[in-house]
């Protein structure tokens, strides 16, 4: 991006330009060879240019001004981030942003597949980007209680999904892009397919705008609904990059659903919070774990829990724990849940040619 | 106000819109065509020197800044 355009937009937007030009670099896709039209731009992001929108109101606190930025409005509005991707490759095709708290990752790759399916695209750059490492974010996170944690003690210990002295999660930022395009084109052309999209599932539990339903029977449903698009049974499941954000709620809830999807083999699939070496990058975590879950079967290779060193009885599954592990991966669930009860899970699936 | 303080702080702030070396910035560069600045970056222009120099400068005024010799001009007669 150029130093114009990096002055003028908020952090959140710098990681989903970074992303979307690693994305685009590495895809070797040839802008100049396909209808722009029909490439789309659609992202998640929970919170948009809140780092640019305190450092105004602590600036105007501070100097007890009441002048505003007149970049303000186009800074912190969420849709900056597709906006900016948009004008810096010339995609003139479906442009948005979701925001689902954490799950606005999958939830913004999930419309972008959709669009795919429904022949609105012909290619959609999608995924995530947050930037939330605020004072007052960070402080509004802390305020919730029970939600970060306060281990810094030593700080990389903080991050312990599924493990009984869990308190929180570690907030982390970021962006992730992925590049989604219809099958037969991206065939026709050789493009380096890291996976298929096989399936995607997107419920609400309606139940609580900070909590996970206990039972976590609406996580299952949404689980489920990516396995039924995807016509495959859970036991077809090699890996699943489970929210798993290391607060005491969340990973109880999570282990249940697990349970309650995959019956009797919950307990043979690896499941494994990346959240515990990268932290919780908000809207942008689910589309980083897409991209963890799509290089587990490039490499065939399960990431860890880490820090995972005294389990919880609650939490009693195979949880790839302290390290990597390698394995046959054919398809992986991942899954995301936001406040709201919003959930969206994503099943991908190694491609092999089919005769 | 002295007139050289306000020269440089006015190609300080246009050399920052434009991302361009304070010397590339001249009396005569045209905002637009020299610097490529857009309405946006004008009117941030116009916000920074408002908020430096503790002035409200008029929305009519911003469009006859057509290069950053008539800011400089504008300046000296408000400051002076």
């Amino acid at each position: 991006m150029s130093d114009k355009v990096a002055k003028r937009v908020d952090r959140f937007v710098h990681f989903g330009l970074a992303a979307a030009k690693m994305a685009m670099d590495d895809s070797g896709l040839n802008l100049e060879s396909e209808d722009r039209e029909r490439i789309g731009v659609i992202m998640g992001s929970g919170l948009g240019g809140v780092l640019f929108h305190e450092s105004q109101i602590m600036g105007a606190y501070e100097k007890e001004s009441h002048r505003f930025n007149p970049l303000y409005v186009p800074r912190i509005t969420p849709n900056a981030v597709t906006a900016h991707i948009a004008i810096q490759y010339g995609l003139l095709g479906p442009n948005s942003v979701v925001s689902t708290a954490c799950a606005s990752g999958n939830h913004g790759i999930g419309e972008g597949f959709r669009k795919i399916q429904h022949y609105e695209a012909d290619i959609i750059l999608s995924g995530g980007a947050e930037a939330p490492l605020t004072q007052f974010t960070f402080g509004a996170y802390c305020a919730l209680r029970g939600v970060l944690s306060k281990k810094n003690d030593p700080p990389r210990q903080a991050s312990r999904p599924f493990d009984l002295e869990r308190d929180g999660f570690v907030m982390g930022e970021g962006g992730a892009v992925l590049i989604i395009e219809e099958l037969d084109r991206a065939l026709e052309k050789g493009a380096h397919i890291y996976a298929e999209i096989v399936g995607y599932g997107l419920a609400s539990g309606a139940y609580h705008i900070a909590m996970p339903q206990p039972t976590g029977k609406d996580a299952a449903r949404t689980m489920m609904l990516a396995l039924k698009e995807a016509n495959l049974r859970p036991t077809e499941i090699d890996y699943v990059n489970a929210h798993g954000t290391g607060t005491i709620a969340n990973d109880v809830a999570e282990t249940k659903a697990i349970k309650t999807v995959f019956e009797g083999s919950a307990r043979k699939v690896p499941i494994s919070s990346t959240k515990s070496m990268i932290g919780h990058s908000i809207g942008a975590a689910a589309a980083i774990e897409a991209v963890v879950s799509c290089l587990a079967i490039e490499h065939q290779l399960i990431p860890p829990t880490i820090n995972l060193t005294h389990p919880d009885p609650e939490c009693n599954l195979d949880y790839v724990p302290n390290k990597a592990r390698d394995a046959e991966i054919n398809c992986v669930l991942s899954n995301s849940f936001g406040f709201g009860s919003v959930n969206a899970c994503f099943l991908f699936k190694k491609f092999c040619l089919r005769d | 106000m002295d007139k050289k303080e306000i020269e440089k702080k006015v190609v300080e702030v246009l050399a920052d819109k434009a991302s361009m070396d304070l010397k590339q910035i001249k009396p005569e560069s045209s905002l637009v065509d020299d610097l490529g600045l857009d309405s946006l970056d004008a009117v941030e222009m116009v916000f920074e020197l408002e908020e430096n120099y503790s002035i409200n400068i008029p929305d009519d005024q911003i469009s006859e800044f057509k290069t950053a010799q008539d800011i400089v001009t504008y300046l000296t007669i408000r400051l002076a």
